[in-house]
């Protein structure tokens, strides 16, 4: 028996043909992280997105396919700040040592940038809280600048060869980029002071880059659906203040912001919030660009 | 700070420029006063404007150096992400209420372990878990799992597992991974599992009769997963051959081995496949107790087992709505002897096929709800006329059950759910259950398998 299963072992040992690929392949966990690698790698990389615009980044599992796709990764872009735990832990067991915690293949973007909606204390009672703060950073066009200068600073250590490609790539991507982030700020300037009621805090970025306030959660707590209670107390509060609009992601339950609409008249959007979320948002200019255009067109309808 | 200096020197400058025209008309020297004055409030503005620049540029320059703070001890050496303790530390409390319809619980023609047999009625706290898991260094990772059980009134601590594993990086080869220790091993798709991520109060009967419950031998692991565009796996281990089916080991070299091989993948964005192949040999040398020491096995043990996972998610998102289906087959080979001393059936040689399967679906209906459904039954073949009437003869009956639960799950963290089985298990010996079960935990909770 011994003599098979070393022989077995063998075989199993002599089967690791080297996987050598010509591009650098970026794995992200999120499409809005896909999408801004294939700004600044262009033809020079492949990607891939764990997860849809539809799907929420929380809970996915972590299949059989991802194991297989992050297992190829030369560079890992994730949020981070927990936003992945559920999930990337399993897969990290699974992929190259290039993409593990530490190394230049690992990027976790929240690492990088200063979190909102830091908790002063943290219980389960409280809900699915991130301790690190919220994981929801790429709807700030600044963290997008951030993001931009890690990967191509990461992609440039992974294929040194197109070092000057990179640089360029992201040089004419941040001149877009900065010169868009004026017009959306402008665009936003109308909707600086509004209020807003939101399903969960997935827009805290957006809202803190439009200077609009966040009245009101249909979460009562992160993670966990809202009570009758809890929403009865989001109606008095729609009713006493001027709110703008209730707002979620393509992958938020739809019934209690409806329900919400229909006691309140308040009017409810479905904001694109990642790359893909509606079929307008195809990049992260068009994301931002749609995103305006929505809490624009609420306010214009009033 | 800087204000007060600056001011002085200005005025005294003012003053001395004063002097030197003391020929000037009063009105010049009105004029002369406001044109000061004036020059005085700009200066001072001027001064504090800079000061609040200053002061902020120090502001941003401190906070700066807060954020390099952070992201150095986020990006060196040790990183823990689920829990800023080292090790994480995770507890399941779980508890079970039973209430069973007859006394009797035999399993026909299978000699079944201690963990393999009906729990006792009432309440009971299986598999409450105590996990402490970290990664050792850049090269392993490590953890143990606890478990309470009771066994017949006496509550006591089992090991469930301990192991370490290495990590990608540790200098073994591309995409291979040694696995040392006590664990769940790699066998079907229940047996990895932790008894708290189960979809049913109880394990289906082929996991009863054949693994008691699981396989957690001692052993070594090496799995790979090949470099293809498909999920696919393959994996060998070698194990001291000390678990259920296997036991009494000769003290020398290894007692058992497996092979196994998975493979699996998506169909569109919202469906997902994995199908395996299990085989695990050994022997039980100095004899498997079971039974409640009862009947002993001593030989050879092969089996087989396949398992199937089909899960979908209509919108992508399994936490929303889903539906997923399990289905395992098991088979195992015995060659040696069998004695019941209840029976007082004596040595009597033995060699014999018995096989097993379940098919469980759970739909979730919503983030909240779930149902789902488990059909699970056993076979085995006549027995050898010196084994007519023991605990191994099944005498033409084939054991089976159905199990049907609801549970609602009020977060990630806490789940509360009721079962009702229909177990005929022996022939006149029908036994309806019900049975209710909380599952919590708090502390680290590490990620799912799929």
């Amino acid at each position: 028996m011994m003599k098979t299963v070393l022989s077995l072992i063998f075989a199993i040992v002599t089967l690791s043909y080297s996987s050598a690929h010509a591009k650098p392949f970026v794995f992200a966990c999120e499409p809005e992280w896909a999408s801004l690698a294939n700004e600044i790698g262009q033809d020079l990389i492949t990607s891939y997105s764990a997860t849809t615009g539809i799907q929420d980044p929380h809970y996915i599992r972590a299949r059989p396919s991802l194991m297989s796709r992050i297992r190829k990764a030369d560079l890992l872009v994730c949020s981070g700040a927990g936003l992945e735990s559920g999930w990337l832990p399993l897969l990290l067991q699974k992929a190259s040592a290039n993409v593990q915690p530490g190394k230049s293949g690992h990027l976790l973007i929240a690492e990088h940038v200063a979190l909102l909606d830091k908790p002063d204390r943290v219980d389960r009672s409280m809900g699915d809280v991130h301790p690190d703060g919220n994981p929801h950073i790429h709807l700030d066009p600044n963290n997008i600048e951030v993001a931009a200068q890690l990967v191509a600073e990461r992609l440039s250590e992974i294929d040194p060869e197109h070092i000057d490609h990179y640089r360029k790539n992201l040089e004419s991507f941040l001149k877009k980029w900065q010169l868009s982030t004026t017009k959306w700020q402008d665009l936003g300037n109308q909707l600086r002071g509004k209020s807003v009621i939101s399903h969960h805090k997935s827009f805290s970025y957006l809202m803190s880059f439009l200077k609009i306030n966040s009245i009101g959660f249909i979460e009562e707590k992160p993670g966990i659906s809202p009570s009758s209670k809890h929403l009865a107390k989001l109606v008095e509060t729609a009713e006493k203040q001027d709110v703008l609009a209730v707002i979620r992601t393509p992958y938020d339950p739809t019934a209690p912001s409806e329900w919400l609409s229909e006691k309140t008249g308040l009017s409810t959007l479905t904001l694109p919030f990642t790359v893909g979320g509606t079929p307008k948002a195809t990049n992260l200019f068009e994301l931002m660009d749609e995103t305006l255009n929505q809490l624009n067109s609420v306010l214009a309808n009033r | 700070m800087l204000k007060k200096p600056l001011t002085a020197a200005l005025s005294a400058a003012m003053l001395i420029s004063l002097n030197t025209k003391t020929i000037l008309a009063e009105s010049d020297i009105d004029l002369i006063r406001e044109e000061i004055n004036q020059l005085k409030q700009s200066y001072e503005s001027r001064i504090s404007d800079l000061e609040s620049k200053l002061e902020s540029a120090i502001q941003a320059l401190d906070s700066k150096v807060q954020t390099v703070d952070q992201s150095a001890s986020a990006s060196g050496g040790r990183v823990i992400r689920d829990n800023a303790f080292n090790p994480s530390v995770g507890v399941i409390l779980s508890g079970t209420y039973r209430e069973h319809a007859t006394t009797e619980s035999e399993i026909a023609g299978f000699a079944i372990g201690e963990e393999g047999e009906r729990p006792d009625g009432g309440f009971g706290l299986n598999h409450s878990e105590f996990n402490f898991s970290a990664n050792v260094d850049d090269k392993f990772t490590g953890s143990t799992t606890f478990a309470i059980a009771e066994h017949e009134g006496a509550t006591e601590v089992e090991l469930e597992e301990a192991y370490i594993m290495t990590l990608p990086g540790a200098g073994t080869p591309d995409g291979i991974t040694f696995k040392f220790g006590r664990a769940f091993w790699t066998l079907g798709y229940l047996n990895e599992q932790h008894a708290h991520t189960d979809d049913f109060v109880d394990r289906p009967l082929p996991y009863r009769a054949f693994v008691n419950h699981s396989y957690n031998d001692d052993g070594i692991e090496i799995t790979k997963l090949l470099p293809t565009d498909i999920y696919s796996e393959v994996g060998v281990g070698l194990f001291r051959g000390n678990d259920f089916p296997f036991g009494g080991p000769d003290g020398e070299g290894s007692g058992a081995m497996s092979a196994f091989y998975r493979i699996g993948g998506d169909l569109g964005t919202n469906k997902t496949w994995r199908l395996g192949m299990y085989q695990l040999n050994g022997e039980a040398p100095g004899g498997r107790a079971s039974n409640e020491d009862t009947v002993t096995f001593t030989g050879d043990v092969d089996m087989t087992v396949m398992d199937l996972r089909y899960t979908y998610a209509p919108t992508g998102n399994p936490r929303d709505r889903e539906i997923t289906f399990t289905a395992e087959h098991f088979s195992r080979d015995e060659d040696g002897t069998y004695e019941d001393t209840a029976a007082g059936t004596g040595t009597v040689n033995f060699t014999g096929e018995q096989t097993g399967w379940y098919a469980a679906g759970v739909y979730k209906f919503s983030p909240k709800g779930r149902i789902g459904i488990r059909y699970s039954e056993l076979k085995s073949n006549p027995v050898p006329a010196g084994l007519a009437g023991s605990a191994i003869d099944p005498g033409g009956f084939n054991p089976n059950a159905i199990s049907v639960m609801a549970d609602w799950t009020n977060s990630e963290f806490s789940r509360i759910r009721l079962q009702v089985n229909k177990e005929d298990l022996a022939a006149n010996q029908s036994d309806d259950q019900v049975l209710l079960q909380y599952i919590m935990s708090f502390g680290a909770h590490g990620a799912h398998k799929y």
